[in-house]
């Protein structure tokens, strides 16, 4: 399956150099054959809640936000979900990421049948939580939601407290909807597989942060979207992603750019929230730009788990530090190495209409990055594919113009 | 007929509103401190015993001050949370002008927005207090009020440091005692509307929860027994009510937020129970004899952890008990879900309550959704009328 194919993204550019990311995109959009063909239950969870002990339980994890909208909203072209969700009852206020998921769930539409319900609640975007209460209710699902608490370091020890027992009631609560416990050794074993793949997109990130840069924007964009839940499959994206960073080896050998990067490009890092709108990968390439970096799915691999350690302590203090746990200012703060290092020129914030997520810190991010880093910002804002892609695509040329 | 309003008492309130603002600047001139705060999962009590002055900022309604705070949150952000920063960057309510620090719980996105902004750019200490979102009213999880108790000491070890000296237990059961009166005052005033030909209206007793938002503690509880003296010897109007009694449920409700209530008054209904924060919600539960007796921290922590399931929590079927009792309770025809713009937790939730109600109580559900201009009245309008009509059965 090719996504050109797909009457969503037709126009838009892609690296049909690229074999493995080919390959790596045809094994995404055939999850719903490859999870049937496992037998194994589907807990749906939110787009950042980590998934490592969904894998333990010998489950598979589905990042139903991102993949419901991506495949039927953006790939397909169907942005009528829209108008189910409304049907439904949900407001047409909520974000294009909400609607699409709660549209192809509540009218029995979705790719993949969900067995049950769980994610983090918290810090990690209320209207995903809200939702899955709704879509719960709705067919009949069981529904775990289980809390990240507040990020205070004053607060670290009785806050860990909490989450790892947080973390033990879930497991057993994985363990009575899977009927797999999750021992130690799962967990260790299933943590191992995540810091491979959280290691294969450090080890991508390094090819964009050299002055020839051999993968895309958009490309870059779809890899790492897929961290989101591993592909329904580690040890398969893993594979995959070796192969790419492979063929993005080969390339880098030879100081190849990916098609459509100019030759002196203006460095762009790209951070907020997620955004339907693909255009934006291509037109950054389009007026002199190039992509070095993007924070969408950061705070799944800001960091490997500590292997060394007993796995549910190590576990509980990774997600106690996931950037996206942060406060704002310091969600931004405890980005800066990361972003540094990709040596950018500029940097963009995207702000998704209807998310009060990313959104609302626009304001905080913007005055942290440009005092800290001392770069030119440019916030973004898009809603649903194609709604106002012709006047993302004219900021961003004027502002790569300003700055090239 | 509708009820005469206890004008006497609600006079002197607002006396004493229009004087608050000078009584606190004096006490600031002698040393004390003005701790605001938003969403009511602060214990107050912890404030008082500091010898500061607690003050929640639940005003809204306003369109300019939601407007100012576009500066910093998204016109797609409720327009209570735009509020929360507005005020205090318009520099036009007196009450943010002389805050010296603000303590937010960890509630929605939206408020951890306001507190962040608060904390980076608008020149005030602020506190944060973590809320777990998870508890449950089975108490199956009983890691979240441990872990809400030590946030709680935590926040009076901060507190103590930022008055400049410890708060003692002594001066936290005291300030429980006080506040414990307070709303116990308060639910006898909101039970009155049950009955069909009560002396005091539901609008009357929210405008009186909310003048306790800001005035003296001890001050208030004298006028709420004044009041409930004056209620007690008040006989039954015995006059027909023909208003069609209505539950409010929803978003906040805020001080100064009142078009819903208006239009739903204009046409003929009487909304005489609420499950809202800034009403009977507020004042539900007392904290038990153990935060006299025992460890006050533990006590206020049961107290504030299980009084609001407000939606930002995850216990969903509390929350259904909770309004369809009230419901029950206060005999209503109907409810006014109302439903602040880009609410999204409240938002959320309005299917299921409103099946929920329709199935169990055969009562049902209008959503009323508003943004703090006059644009919408229209619309509201006649949905509320076309509501209340089909009510009564026109
Ligand atoms: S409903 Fe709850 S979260 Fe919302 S403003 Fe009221 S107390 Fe805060
Ligand atoms: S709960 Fe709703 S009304 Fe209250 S601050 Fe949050 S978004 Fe606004």
């Amino acid at each position: 399956m090719k996504l050109e194919s797909f009457s969503g993204t037709a126009g838009l550019r892609f690296d049909s150099d690229l074999k493995s990311f080919d390959k790596l995109i045809s094994f995404y959009l055939n999850a719903p054959q490859r999870v049937a063909a496992t037998g194994k239950k589907v807990i749906a969870k939110g787009p950042l809640s980590p998934v490592d002990f969904i894998y333990a339980a010998n489950a598979v994890a589905y990042d139903i936000a991102t993949n419901e909208s991506m495949v039927q909203s953006v790939f397909n072209g169907r942005t009528d979900l829209r108008p189910e969700a409304a049907a439904a009852g949900m407001s047409p206020d909520f974000s294009p990421w909400s609607l699409a998921m709660l549209g192809a769930t509540l009218t029995g539409k979705a790719l993949l049948p969900v067995d049950a319900y769980s994610t983090a609640s918290s810090n990690l975007d209320d209207q995903i939580t809200k939702s899955f209460q709704v879509m719960a209710q709705a067919g009949s699902s069981p529904l775990h939601f289980w809390e990240i608490p507040f990020y205070n370091p004053e607060a670290e020890t009785f806050a860990l407290t909490y989450l790892k027992k947080e973390l033990q009631q879930l497991f057993d609560w994985l363990a009575l909807y899977t009927g797999n416990k999750v021992t130690e050794g799962d967990l260790r074993r299933s943590i191992h597989l995540g810091n491979l793949l959280r290691q294969d997109m450090a080890e991508i990130n390094t090819y964009l942060a050299m002055p020839k840069v051999p993968i895309a924007a958009l490309e870059y964009y779809l890899v790492q979207m897929m961290m989101g839940d591993y592909a329904q499959d580690p040890e398969g994206l893993h594979t995959h992603y070796r192969n790419l960073i492979d063929e993005l080896r080969i390339r880098a050998g030879k100081e190849e750019t990916a098609p459509g990067i100019s030759s002196s490009p203006v460095r762009v890092y790209l951070m907020g929230d997620e955004s339907q709108e693909l255009c934006i990968f291509n037109s950054i390439e389009n007026y002199g730009g190039v992509m070095v970096g993007c924070d969408f799915r950061l705070p799944l691999y800001y960091d490997v788990i500590d292997e060394a350690k007993s796995p549910l302590d190590s576990l509980a203090q990774w997600i106690w530090r996931m950037p996206c746990n942060m406060p704002s200012a310091k969600r931004v703060r405890s980005e800066l190495d990361l972003i540094s290092k990709q040596r950018p020129d500029a940097v963009m914030i995207s702000s998704v209409v209807g998310s009060r997520y990313i959104s609302g810190a626009e304001r905080m991010f913007r005055d942290v990055i440009k005092e800290e880093l001392g770069v030119p910002v440019l916030s973004i804002e898009t809603t649903f594919p194609n709604e106002n892609a012709e006047k993302v695509d004219y900021q961003i040329q004027a502002f790569l113009e300003t700055i090239g | 007929m509708v009820p005469e309003p206890q004008d006497s008492v609600i006079r002197r309130l607002e006396n004493r509103l229009s004087e608050e603002p000078q009584r606190i600047a004096e006490a600031k001139k002698n040393g004390a401190k003005v701790i605001g705060y938003f969403c009511p999962y602060v214990p107050e009590e912890i404030i008082l015993a500091a010898g500061m002055i607690p003050i929640r900022l639940a005003f809204g309604g306003e369109l300019e001050p939601a407007t100012a705070g576009e500066e910093f949150l998204k016109s797609y952000s409720c327009p209570y949370a735009r509020c929360c920063l507005g005020y205090k960057l318009e520099g036009k309510n007196e009450y943010f002008n002389m805050l010296d620090a603000i303590c937010v719980a960890q509630t929605c996105e939206n408020m951890k927005r306001v507190s962040e902004y608060y904390e980076k750019y608008l020149g005030i200490p602020v506190f944060s207090i973590g809320m777990p979102h998870t508890h449950e009213a089975s108490r199956s999880r009983p890691q979240a009020l441990e872990y809400f108790k030590k946030e709680l000491e935590l926040f009076r070890q901060r507190l103590g440091d930022f008055a400049g000296k410890p708060i003692k237990g002594s001066a936290i059961r005291n300030s429980i005692k006080l506040s414990n009166s307070i709303r116990e005052k308060l639910r006898l005033l909101f039970e009155y509307p049950r009955e069909p030909s009560s002396p005091i209206e539901w609008r009357d007793a929210i405008r009186i929860t909310q003048a306790g938002f800001v005035l003296e503690h001890n001050d208030y509880l004298s006028e709420l027994d004044n009041l409930t003296q004056e209620l007690e010897k008040k006989p039954p109007s015995g006059v027909k009510d023909n208003r069609v009694r209505l539950m409010i449920t929803g978003s906040v409700l805020a001080v100064g937020d009142h078009k819903i209530l208006d239009i739903v008054n204009e046409s003929g209904g009487n909304i005489v129970a609420d499950a809202v924060c800034t009403g009977s919600m507020f004042a539900r539960k007392n904290v038990t004899i153990f935060g006299i007796m025992g460890n006050p921290i533990d006590a206020l922590a049961e107290r504030y952890l299980y009084n609001i399931p407000c939606p930002c929590m995850t216990d969903l079927d509390k929350r259904l008990s909770r309004i369809a009792k009230i419901a029950r309770d206060y005999n209503v025809s109907g409810i006014i879900y109302y439903n602040l713009k880009y609410c999204d937790s409240w938002r959320a939730e309005f299917p299921i309550i409103k099946n929920y109600l329709n199935d169990k109580l055969k009562v049902p559900s209008l959503l009323l959704e508003s943004e703090y201009s006059s644009s919408d009245v229209g619309v509201i309008k006649t949905k509320a009328e076309a509501f209340i009509e089909m009510l009564r059965g026109v």
